[in-house]
């Protein structure tokens, strides 16, 4: 990509206010023909602002001016109109009809190929399909199969291929957190298709809280703070930790606690030679105030450790022993009862009630405790809340609001509220910074620090390896359903656990 | 290590507090749409109607006949709380109606006895059902349906298509026609089961744990609830309940009919929804499916009294649950914007 390629999307002096409040102010950008330009910043920031405004959902603030391959939007302009202008949006949700197949889910929208009678004609149909995921160099997804049997991935090169069926050169494609719930391989996979689609002379927005994907991917960068513009940059050169800076706006040293070394030589958790469905064999312990981290790729059976720990799923040979003592974990609520917590993946269907309030969340394992001799104790419980949304940082301090309107950093410092504020032995956590920007993150890590200050075996699941490396004492490398190797001091770098992790995959 | 300096990073959210104290005052008014509505519809009929409507005896009579319907859609209300539902609550009702008549009436049971079996039968569907649902993952709606099929089956069976009217004994007739201080009995039964259920689920930890299996059986699992219990234990009180509104049918009817269950099931169900747009508006709450159960029935009872005719009562329940149908639409949509 040159400096003298033609800009597909030029926005300049866009405004959004909402009730007074400035949700992005006089914002401009750039995006070139074949380029993949990132937009970082902190929830709040004004990122989704620009793009509601983008697809038509906002109406920006008089005086804007968005022009899409020259042609500009008119006041007009609303979500419908999108596709006529070449703007195609990519959302976590990714639009598909699981029950539907690839090719019937490409032509939805559009008018599909008939034959006499109305009769579609679904060898043209596959047809089509075929060659728009060979477009995207992704021929090998069989377009007979039903989209719900396809892996995320698939689904999201499907979603890929259907915004580009029908378009011109000169087309703007948002992609919002597609890889959020993907593997690393996979995420390889929707890279290559995403070049594909940039070497078409496409412009695409790519809006993401991973950095080091950032990194891989984007050509360049545009940072928001607080609804303004920080600046645009070239990614080439751009280090982690400046790239941080820029969208915290405070230099890195910050990021992550300070470590404290409280590691003591008292075991809090032992498992021996426990096996699940996928995990095989594995023995971990761990010590009181220490922060284990366990890594691997999905379906490496890194998930299933932490439900096996936390009695979600059956044990089937093996032991653990908690402070010493055996102990069967046949429930959850068994090993809540011993001082296990979880913080699950997936936080939406598995780590909140997202029609129960903030408060009503917080304290879903105190419902007990504040119910005494037939009635509820309702001001101690509120007078808790509050000290719970004050000590955790969950904003707005509104313990009636609705847990699904919060953004989700805060869910999940929600979700770490309720678990921490119990007495607690051990810790699992399966990838809480998924879906939380960047300030949340470091309060959540923050969080975890204290509590491994405190005396608290943390065991955290997750595959950004910057974190583990940052907060562990400990990297377990799980693949296949065993740990392959255990890294500690010196030897636990970035690029060794990288190598552990794929390396034995070609193996296997 | 400060991160909370950034205050204005929530900006957008920050907007929230003029929108809210807007939505409190109205959403506050809406909360209470159901009584208004009742206070409307007893009022306006009885402008329009002061001899037969606005009688003692009248509002007396669609307070006793409709307790019936009431205590079934608090039944039906328990396995909806938890996020399924319960179809054979009214063919379930027929069971407790033929049992508590028949065994008096074919087997010399006294009133006590029979009560107790029919009760005790109808909870025992209930708990089939639950076992159906929780332990042997059927869909609600295929085993509470087959369940409601084979219940109004086996109550023809038992009862050979005839009514059972001879050999009642006074004890259960008692139950429905006598008054306690110039209240109607059934009124008080309602009344006893209302405050039982208010309490049990708005203020028990049980309650908060049903409504918490509602909003998600994962998070909750995950939370330590046991899903499965509770998930039996909903379909256990929607049985029960349904039994003890047979039980007061009978009473009332002084007879025990094969074919009088399943009509219930709509109406019953029709309140429930219509009930989630008051109170605790978008969730399925006891206050809000009592006074619904009365909105569909003095609206019946009303426009009968202004000459509709007798057809209307199946019309008005079906736009009744429709109506709540679209109201919690709108209610989720809001919430999700």
């Amino acid at each position: 990509m040159t400096d003298g390629s033609s800009i597909v999307l030029s926005v300049r002096g866009l405004s959004k206010t909402f009730e007074g409040q400035r949700a992005l102010s006089e914002f401009d950008l750039d995006v070139r023909a074949g380029e993949v330009h990132a937009l970082l910043g902190e929830n709040g920031s004004g990122k989704s602002t620009f793009v509601k405004c983008l697809s038509g959902y906002h109406q920006p603030d008089p005086g804007a001016r968005i022009e899409v391959a020259g042609r500009a939007l008119p006041g007009s302009y609303r979500p419908e109109h999108a596709s006529s202008f070449g703007l195609a949006f990519v959302h976590q949700d990714l639009g598909l009809i699981p029950t539907l197949t690839v090719a019937e889910n490409l032509l939805l929208g559009q008018q599909p190929p008939t034959g006499f009678g109305w009769r579609v004609k679904k060898r043209r149909e596959r047809e089509i399909a075929r060659e728009q995921l060979a477009a995207l160099q992704h021929a090998d997804i069989d377009t007979r199969r039903f989209v719900g049997e396809l892996s995320v991935a698939e689904q999201t090169i499907v979603a890929l291929a259907r915004c580009l069926l029908g378009t011109e050169h000169g087309q703007v494609m948002v992609l919002d957190e597609p890889t959020a719930s993907l593997s690393h391989t996979e995420v390889d996979r929707l890279f290559d298709a995403v070049r594909r689609v940039v070497a078409q002379g496409h412009g695409v927005i790519y809006i993401s809280h991973k950095l080091d994907e950032i990194r891989q991917i984007a050509d360049s960068v545009t940072v928001l703070r607080n609804g303004k513009k920080v600046g645009s940059r070239p990614v080439a050169g751009l280090s982690r930790p400046e790239l941080v800076e820029l969208i915290v706006g405070r230099p890195l040293e910050a990021f992550y606690p300070e470590a404290t070394d409280t590691a003591g030589a008292e075991v809090a958790l032992r498992a021996d030679a426990i096996s699940g469905a996928k995990v095989r064999d594995v023995s971990v312990s761990l010590h009181r105030g220490e922060m284990v981290g366990v890594t691997g790729l999905l379906g490496s059976g890194k998930s299933e450790l932490g439900r096996l720990l936390f009695g979600d799923q059956a044990i089937s040979a093996g032991s653990v022993e908690l402070d010493g003592e055996p102990v069967e974990l046949g429930s959850p609520a068994d090993a809540i009862r011993r001082g296990i917590a979880m913080v699950p993946a997936d936080r939406h269907r598995n780590g909140v009630i997202l029609d129960h309030s903030v408060g009503e969340n917080m304290t879903l394992l105190d419902t007990r405790r504040y119910w005494r001799r037939g009635l509820q104790r309702r001001r101690e419980r509120s007078r808790a809340i509050a000290r719970m949304m004050e000590e955790y940082d969950v904003r707005p301090r509104r313990p009636s609001r609705l847990i699904s309107m919060l953004s989700g950093g805060n869910q999940q410092k929600a979700v770490l509220a309720k678990w921490m504020h119990r007495d607690l032995r051990v810790l699992i956590l399966d990838e809480p910074a998924q879906g939380v920007d960047i300030g949340a993150k470091s309060q959540i890590f923050a969080q975890l620090e204290r509590a491994a200050a405190a005396g608290v075996a943390v065991l955290l699941i997750s595959e950004e390896l910057d974190d583990l490396v940052h907060l562990c004492d400990r990297i377990l490398v799980m693949n296949n359903g065993s740990i392959v190797a255990e890294l500690s001091g010196e030897s636990k770098t970035r690029n060794r656990i990288s190598e552990l992790v794929y390396q034995e995959e070609v193996i296997a | 290590m400060s991160a909370t300096n950034d205050t204005t990073a929530d900006a957008p959210i920050a907007v929230a507090p003029s929108e809210e104290s807007k939505a409190s005052l109205w959403g506050k008014l809406s909360d209470y749409s159901l009584p208004m509505m009742l206070a409307v519809l007893v009022i306006g009929f009885s402008i329009l109607e002061p001899d037969t409507f606005a009688t003692v005896s009248n509002l007396e009579t669609i307070l006793a006949s409709n307790s019936v319907v009431a205590i079934l859609a608090l039944g039906a209300l328990f396995p909806l709380i938890v996020g399924e539902f319960d179809l054979s609550v009214g063919a379930n009702l027929g069971l407790s109606l033929i049992l508590s008549t028949g065994l008096a009436s074919e087997s010399g049971f006294g009133a006590p006895e029979a009560i107790a079996v029919a009760i005790a039968a109808s909870a025992l569907v209930g708990l089939v059902n639950g076992l159906l649902v929780a332990r042997g993952r059927i869909d609600a709606f295929v085993s509470t349906l087959g369940m409601s099929s084979l219940i109004t089956g086996g109550v023809v069976w038992y009862s050979n298509g005839e009514t059972f009217s001879t050999n009642i004994p006074s004890g259960l007739v008692s139950l429905g026609r006598n008054d306690l201080l110039g209240v109607p009995l059934p009124v008080w039964f309602l009344a006893g089961v209302v405050v039982v259920t208010f309490y049990l689920l708005n203020t028990t930890p049980l309650g908060k744990y049903l409504y918490a299996v509602g909003g998600s059986r994962e998070a909750s699992r995950l939370s330590g609830l046991n899903v499965p219990f509770l998930t039996i234990f909903a379909f256990v009180a929607s049985g029960l309940l349904a039994g003890v509104a047979g039980v007061l049918q009978a009473a009332q009817l002084g007879s025990g009919s094969p074919s009088v269950g399943p009509s219930y099931l709509l109406p019953a169900f029709a309140a429930v929804f219509l009930g989630a747009t008051s109170f605790r508006r978008g969730s399925f709450n006891v206050p809000g499916t009592v006074t619904a159960a009365f909105v569909i029935a003095v609206g019946i009872n009303g426009l009968i009294s202004i000459g509709a005719p007798f057809y209307i009562a199946p019309v008005f329940t079906g736009a009744a649950l429709l109506t709540a149908a679209l109201a919690a639409r709108m209610f989720k949509a809001r919430r999700t914007t």
